[in-house]
This record gives C-alpha cells, sequence and structure tokens, in this order.
C-alpha cells in the first residue's frame, strides 16, 4: 500500500509484564512480539483480563509499580528501547510520540480544570511556545475534533460524554504524536455517539498520518478502523495478521469462537455460540496451551506441549499446534 | 487548519444548533456563559445565612485586626490613672482596667495577634502538614509508612503540652508561639491532605496527565492538590478556630504574648485578679474570643457545603 514512506517504526519483542501480589504472580503479558509500521493501525483483541491495556501501559512504562513490574523484553520506537530510558527521558516520550486515550472520558479529565487549559498544559510541556500560542494552537485543536473554541474556557462536567472523549482525543493529538494508544475508546459512549467519535479519531489519525494501537474488544470496530489484527488470550498473542487473514482466513480455535459468539445479521439463528468455560486464572496459568481447557479442536499433543507461533504464509501468525505440525519440518 | 466535516459531525453541529435555538427561544435571559466553579461556591455560601452571618463576623474581625487605629478610640497602652476600673458607659464602652486603659481599644488591638498568630500558625501547619502529606500519599511504600509513623509520635503528645514544650525551649514571642502551634496542628493538616490525595491519584485523569508526559510534581501541584483543595480548606477554617484558642491559652498561662501587648488570652490572665469585682476585664477580651471561634467555625462548616459539588441544588 503506502510502501515507500512504510518503516518499521515500533518494535515489541518478547514483552513479559507480571504483577507481584501477596497472592502470587499475576502473569498478565507473557512474551508477546510485534511490529507496527509507520502510519498503520494495530489492533489488539480479547476478552477482558487477557491483557491488552498491560500491553499498552507497558508501551508508554505507565505499568503501575508494585505491584505491576516489566519482567523481560524490548519495546524499540524508531530503534530506541524504551524500557533502557530514564524516567525523565521517558516523560519526553510521553505525549509527544506515544500517548493514550483512555476508556472511560468521564474520569480521564481533570473536574477542575477547563478543557482548553488541559489542552495547552499538553502543548506547553513539549514546545516552547507562549501562553497564547498554546491557547491558540488548543482552540485549533478543539475545533478540530468538532468542538466550537468558544468552549475554551468550559469545565468538563459541561460537557456530554461523546464531547469529552472528543476532548480526551484533542489532548492525546495536540502534540502530533506518532503513536496514539487508544484503550477502548468508545466503549463508555452509546453507540450512535461511538461512531462519531470513531470518525473523528479515524479522520485526524489520516490527516496526521499517526500510528495507531487500537485496544478493544469490538470486532466491529476492528473490522471498520485496523490494518492489523493482533488476537489476545490470557496474556499471549494467539493469533497475529492483516485485518483480510484474520477475519477473512481465520485460523485460531479460539478466534474462530469469537466470530461464532458474534451475532450475524444474515443468518437466522437462534441462540449464539459462547465459548465454554473463563479465561484460565492468570495467576497459575498451565504450562500447556492456554486455550485447551476451552477449545474444541483439542488434541491429545496439547496438553504437552505449549505451542509456539508459526508463519503458516504472508506473516499470519498462529500459536496453535494444529497448523504447528504442516511447518514443523520448517521450525 | 483545515476543518474536518464528516457526515456524523455535520449531523452533530446542526443539531447543536438546534438545541440552541430551542434552548434561546425557551428562555431568552438565560446566561448561557458558563459558570466558574468559584463563583458556583459562593453562590452556594451566601445562600446559607448562618454561614454569612460567620462570615460577615469574621471579615468584621480581620477588619479590627488590620485598622485598629481607625476604630479605637484610645491606643491599647493609653494609661490614665484618674479613671481606673471604669465600667463600661458612653466614653469606655468596655469600661476600664486596672490602669486605666481603655478595654475596648485594647481588645480591638488584640485582634491583630490573636488573629495573626492564628492565620500564620495555620499557614505554616498548612505548608509543612500539606507537602508531607502529599509525598506520603503520592509515593506511597516505604515514604507513606516512614512519614505516618512520625505523625502518629508526635499526635502522641498533647498538643497544647507540646506547645507548652516548644515555647518554654524557644523563648516566649509572638515567631515562637506561631511556630509552637503550628508544629502541634500539622500533623492533622498532613492526615487530611494525604487522604484526600490518596482518594484522587487512583482516578484516570492522573494516569492521564502521565500519559501526555507530566512530572510527578506537575502531577501533585497542578492536579492533584487543587483537587484536593474543598477538605483542605474546611480543615484550615476549622483549624484557625483551634489555632486562636491554641493562642489565647498559651497566653493566659504566660507562655505566649507578653504584656502590656494586648493579646486576647493575655487579657483574660491579666484581668483575672479583679474578676470577683470588675467582670468586664475579663468577660469581653472572653467575648471576642468566643465570636472569633464561632464565626471562624460557622464560615468552615458553610464552606465545607459551598464546596461539595455533590450538594449543588
Amino acid at each position: 500500500m503506502r510502501t515507500n514512506e512504510t518503516t518499521k517504526f515500533l518494535e515489541v519483542k518478547n514483552l513479559v509484564i507480571h504483577y507481584e501480589t501477596d497472592n502470587g504472580v499475576v502473569e498478565a503479558v507473557n512474551n508477546i512480539s510485534f511490529k507496527m509500521n509507520r502510519g498503520e493501525t494495530l489492533s489488539l483483541v480479547g476478552e477482558t483480563g487477557a491483557g491488552k491495556t498491560t500491553t499498552a501501559l507497558g508501551l508508554l512504562n505507565l505499568v503501575p509499580n508494585p505491584p505491576g513490574r516489566i519482567i523481560d523484553g524490548e519495546i524499540l520506537l524508531n530503534g530506541e528501547n524504551l524500557l533502557k530510558m530514564s524516567p525523565h527521558q521517558m516523560q519526553k516520550i510521553r505525549g509527544s510520540k506515544i500517548t493514550m486515550i483512555f476508556q472511560d472520558p468521564m474520569t480521564s479529565l481533570n473536574p477542575i480544570e477547563t478543557v482548553g487549559d488541559q489542552i495547552s498544559e499538553v502543548i506547553r510541556l513539549h514546545n516552547k511556545v507562549s501562553r497564547a500560542e498554546a491557547a491558540q494552537l488548543a482552540c485549533d485543536m478543539l475545533e478540530k475534533v468538532g468542538i466550537p473554541a468558544e468552549r475554551y474556557g468550559d469545565y468538563p462536567h459541561q460537557f456530554s460524554g461523546g464531547m469529552k472523549q472528543r476532548v480526551v482525543i484533542a489532548i492525546a493529538l495536540a502534540c502530533d504524536p506518532e503513536l496514539l494508544i487508544s484503550d477502548e475508546p468508545t466503549s463508555a459512549l452509546d453507540v450512535t455517539i461511538q461512531a462519531q467519535v470513531l470518525d473523528t479519531m479515524w479522520q485526524l489519525k489520516k490527516e496526521l498520518k499517526t500510528s495507531m494501537l487500537m485496544i478493544t474488544h469490538d470486532l466491529g470496530v476492528v473490522a471498520e478502523t485496523s490494518d492489523n489484527v493482533a488476537v489476545m488470550y490470557a496474556g499471549e498473542i494467539v493469533e497475529y495478521g492483516t485485518l483480510r487473514q484474520v477475519f477473512k482466513d481465520t485460523k485460531h480455535p479460539y478466534t474462530q469462537a469469537l466470530f461464532d459468539s458474534l451475532p450475524d445479521i444474515n443468518k437466522n439463528v437462534q441462540r449464539l455460540i459462547p465459548i465454554k468455560g473463563l479465561t484460565p486464572d492468570p495467576s497459575s496459568l498451565p504450562n500447556y496451551c492456554s486455550f485447551y481447557d476451552r477449545c474444541k479442536k483439542r488434541m491429545e499433543e496439547c496438553k504437552k506441549t505449549d505451542p509456539a507461533s508459526v508463519d503458516v504464509g504472508d506473516g499470519h501468525l498462529v500459536k496453535c499446534l494444529l497448523f504447528a505440525s504442516e511447518r514443523s519440518s520448517h521450525e | 487548519m483545515a476543518k474536518i466535516s464528516t457526515p456524523a459531525i455535520m449531523a452533530f453541529q446542526i443539531n447543536q444548533e438546534k438545541r440552541e435555538r430551542i434552548f434561546k427561544k425557551k428562555n431568552d435571559s438565560t446566561d448561557t456563559v458558563s459558570v466558574p466553579l468559584w463563583l458556583e461556591s459562593w453562590r452556594r455560601l451566601i445562600r446559607r445565612p448562618t454561614a454569612t452571618l460567620g462570615m460577615i463576623i469574621f471579615l468584621a474581625l480581620v477588619l479590627m485586626a488590620l485598622f485598629p487605629s481607625l476604630i479605637a478610640p484610645e491606643g491599647y497602652d493609653n494609661q490614665q490613672y484618674t479613671k481606673l476600673f471604669q465600667p463600661p458607659n458612653a466614653q469606655n464602652i468596655m469600661g476600664t482596667d486596672n490602669l486605666g486603659r481603655d478595654v475596648f481599644s485594647r481588645v480591638l488591638y488584640g485582634a491583630r495577634y490573636s488573629m495573626g498568630v492564628g492565620f500564620f500558625a495555620v499557614i505554616f501547619a498548612l505548608l509543612i502538614g500539606g507537602t508531607m502529606g502529599s509525598i506520603a500519599a503520592f509515593y506511597g511504600g516505604r515514604a507513606d509508612s516512614i512519614i505516618m509513623r512520625f505523625l502518629d509520635i508526635v499526635l502522641s503528645i498533647p498538643s497544647i503540652l507540646l506547645a507548652i514544650a516548644i515555647t518554654s525551649i524557644l523563648g516566649t514571642n509572638i515567631v515562637n508561639l506561631t511556630i509552637a502551634i503550628s508544629i502541634s496542628s500539622f500533623p492533622h493538616y498532613a492526615r487530611i491532605v494525604r487522604a484526600a490525595i490518596l482518594s484522587i491519584k487512583e482516578l484516570e485523569f492522573v494516569e492521564a496527565a502521565r500519559a501526555i508526559g507530566a512530572s510527578d510534581t506537575r502531577i501533585i501541584f497542578r492536579h492533584l492538590l487543587p483537587n484536593a483543595m474543598a477538605p483542605i480548606i474546611v480543615q484550615a477554617t476549622v483549624g484557625l478556630g483551634g489555632a486562636i484558642l491554641s493562642c489565647a491559652a498559651l497566653s493566659f498561662i504566660g507562655l505566649g504574648i507578653q504584656p502590656p501587648l494586648p493579646e486576647w488570652g493575655t487579657m483574660l490572665s491579666a484581668g483575672r485578679e479583679y474578676i470577683r469585682e470588675y467582670w468586664w476585664l475579663v468577660v469581653f477580651p472572653g467575648m471576642f474570643i468566643m465570636l472569633a471561634i464561632f464565626s471562624v467555625n460557622l464560615f468552615g462548616d458553610g464552606l465545607r457545603d459551598a464546596l461539595d459539588p455533590r450538594l449543588k441544588q
């Protein structure tokens, strides 16, 4: 597509994040790796508790510590390892290079500061501009997300949920970041507002050529917005590929089950097919495939080893023994 | 900068215009300009008669403390041996004392010392306590344990005893009195600030502030402390009453402000000997101590309600 300006700019290698609590170690993120190209959107999909948010916080080095700890791995942004940076260097990266939109717009704005001041705060943190210039830029930013600039001096409680999320987007994009992490940006909003907010994000992302890591459990949102998709289960990426590969050529039994549990407008079914059971307890993960207990296609061998990710063609990675056999010679 | 107009946004804007039009038709005089937070709190405050009363008395006392020379008929140390122990009359509305000094003038000048010491003691206690409390809450863990255990130790000493000990070590003058009172009360401020910040720092906007690259100091001073202001202001006003009382108490036992300076507690102490025959020597200073604390408490109560947005009508 955009091959000429495409460069690998984010690379996550073998990231492991644990929460060390009194009741044992919670293995939130286990050895995940992925790459992102500039301008591209990657979706992280998975159930609640699959480690999506922890991964995102890991990218910003904001995993709450204690109890959280990044055990191992590398996060390379333009070739520089973010995990090796000093807290001060990392502070400069946050907001200007990588930034994050949080799930709930109701609580992610400071209730006693005007929205305009909150936008100009991030501008003034990362650029040497005067107060007036920052205010001007903040007004432009408000207009960009579809809020009249006259509302610069209003407080968050005077905005509706959708408007607040627009303000949050304005704050996130005010410094023209390279990577925007959005952690379920629309789950706290109702459906019509969701569409509007996603639309705004999508437009701005295209205009500013921002790369986006989209965290969601809404496969509809994924289908509309992403270039690539990573399906997470119990802290691991079980399937990774382009939108087309994952949606049309679904390989992993878990991804398959996710699609089966969605209502389809073209089919007349009485009941949806849920995935039986619950996600495994992340503080005592099995040493074999973590999806084994809920898998419909499980085999004897599955209980013996934890499968490795295999490339089933064109960068489509699947972490399942069903496909390991095809490529066992290759491994 | 190009304005984006997707169908969704356009629809949204049209809707908004419609809303505004309807709104305007319904009530043309409605002020659509947003009301700043402090103005809203102010309105809530003056709607309460008791709080307003407290505030008026308090402001009157503050004016007395600031400009006593404008109101007082005489200086606080004008001795007139021709009229000792005059009962309240038209010329000396609160009578005169054993040296012929006008009690009313002395009470007016006394406001400066009593309220001044109280005020600076609270500010000082708030600075130490606030800093310790926010560090303890923000960093948690070991810093929290060390600071809080230290505060527990300070709290376990009766505050008036602590203040007595400090003034006797440092010597008796106004500055030392202020220091003694603030040291004996700062743990309360530290606890209030810590509790307020602990509840706020878990909110998502703090994490969001981190995600845009704000430093720890910036988060504490710009995002946490302003949001914790309501309980801090309330504790400060209530604490002001306590500080005025401590100041009077220490002066009464001779460890505070020394005669001839007319601190209210000092005046009580000096008038104590004559209480049987000349009641006005103790009643009026005592009444002003009471009035000051009463007004501050009313005002503080009103402030707590006014600053609590949940009580918004």
